[in-house]
């Protein structure tokens, strides 16, 4: 159910049960249908309100928590390889990045790219990069099925950025491994792009 | 700002502060390492927050298990620690001859500007790229630009007449008219 929807539902039912409510109060005549039955259709529009729009709105909530909660996990897989990025290209006598923006700062990943644009990674962060694009590429492979939890789309990225960190796994020069960390960054621009 | 004969780790991040202001040492680097020393200072204990000379910072570094409220990111701690063994260097030194004191330095830039790479330097990355992936035991011998052969299992008592006989073997190989072909790497 969509936000709106909800919201629709709970402005129609507190609009309605504050209508019979006052003609309850108010209104005259109607007999024994304001007498017996106006009550019972109050009650039952702040049941519906309480049911259908508060409690929809609460899972609604959870609902998000538990897929930003999974976006979180799948953006904080890659920190490593973000953070040996984020020292190659550090200037001399400068902070790094906190390790929060590294997990999900999208900002970052901008950053690099410019960078990557700008400057070569030295060697020792190149083998660095390709060390750790080993080690973290069958846990990435593994995280597909919770990509897959949040759309079909996040799914799509994901491979491709599983894909994008084998390349760089698999690299044997520099060009290649450049390219491989240009397409990793990219891919993942893309996924934090995506809705969540 | 003279020394008073304290070791502390207050007393160095004062060093490093007026340090900074009066040029003894660049003032970039005198505030990346006192962030350095702040980050790390956590975890020490109170002997090494007496006494800078008592603290080992890889033992200091092996005490953490997270950093700024996450898991460790080992290439940051490394930084930190590197940072904070060159400021109680420099605050030592300065401590034992304040007149003569001469920092021991920054950082030096990592990457390379675009377009400062030579080809044989790209020949060389090449080849350490691709020996990370094979075991010690196998060495990588870039034969052409695009080309690299790989020797396995040389013991390590390999004599010259073992190697005399291996490069005869190599030599059956090869055809004979063929020096125009190669690309012999640098």
């Amino acid at each position: 159910m969509s936000r709106l929807f909800i919201i629709v539902l709970m402005v129609i039912f507190a609009v309605t049960g504050v209508g019979f409510w006052l003609y309850f109060i108010w209104g005259a005549g109607g007999g024994q249908f304001r007498q017996e039955l106006v009550p019972e259709l109050v009650v039952f529009c702040i049941e519906a309100f309480f049911l259908v729009g508060l409690l929809g709105l609460i899972q609604r909530y959870l609902e998000n928590r538990r897929r930003r909660q999974m976006w979180l996990s799948l953006r904080g897989s890659f920190r490593d390889l973000l953070s040996l990025l984020d020292m190659a290209f550090l200037e001399p006598n400068t902070e790094p990045m906190g390790s929060k923006e590294l997990e999900r700062d999208p900002a970052v990943i901008n950053h690099l790219i410019d960078e990557l644009e700008r400057k070569h990674p030295d060697l020792d962060s190149l083998v660095a990069l390709k060390r750790e694009g080993e080690e973290s590429l069958s846990m990435t492979r593994d995280l597909v099925a919770v990509a897959a939890q949040l759309s079909a789309s996040h799914m799509n990225w994901w491979i491709a950025i599983v894909d994008s960190i084998r390349r760089l796994s698999e690299a044997r020069d520099r060009r290649s491994l450049e390219r491989a960390v240009h397409e990793m960054l990219a891919n993942i621009r893309e996924f934090d792009r995506l809705e969540l | 700002m003279m020394p008073d004969g304290s070791y502390s780790v207050d007393r160095l991040l004062e060093f490093h502060k007026s340090a900074g202001m009066e040029g003894l040492i660049n003032p970039a680097v005198a505030r990346s390492r006192r962030k350095a020393v702040e980050r790390l200072f956590e975890e020490m204990t109170d002997a090494e927050r007496a006494d800078v000379r008592e603290l080992d910072v890889e033992v200091l570094s092996s005490r953490f298990h997270k950093l700024e409220d996450s898991s460790i990111r080992s290439e940051a701690l490394t930084l930190y620690a590197q940072r904070v063994r060159m400021a109680c260097a420099d605050f030592l030194a300065w401590s034992e001859n304040p007149a003569g004191f001469q920092s021991v330095g920054g950082e030096r830039q990592k990457s390379i500007p675009r377009g400062g790479l030579t080809p044989e330097r790209e020949v060389a990355e090449r080849i350490t790229l691709e020996s990370t992936e094979n075991p010690s035991n196998i060495i990588p011998i870039a034969l052409r630009s695009d080309e690299t052969v790989y020797l396995a299992n040389l013991p390590l008592d390999l004599t010259q007449a073992e190697a005399e006989r291996i490069a005869r073997v190599v030599r059956a190989l090869a055809s004979e008219d063929d020096d125009a072909a190669t690309d012999p790497v640098p």
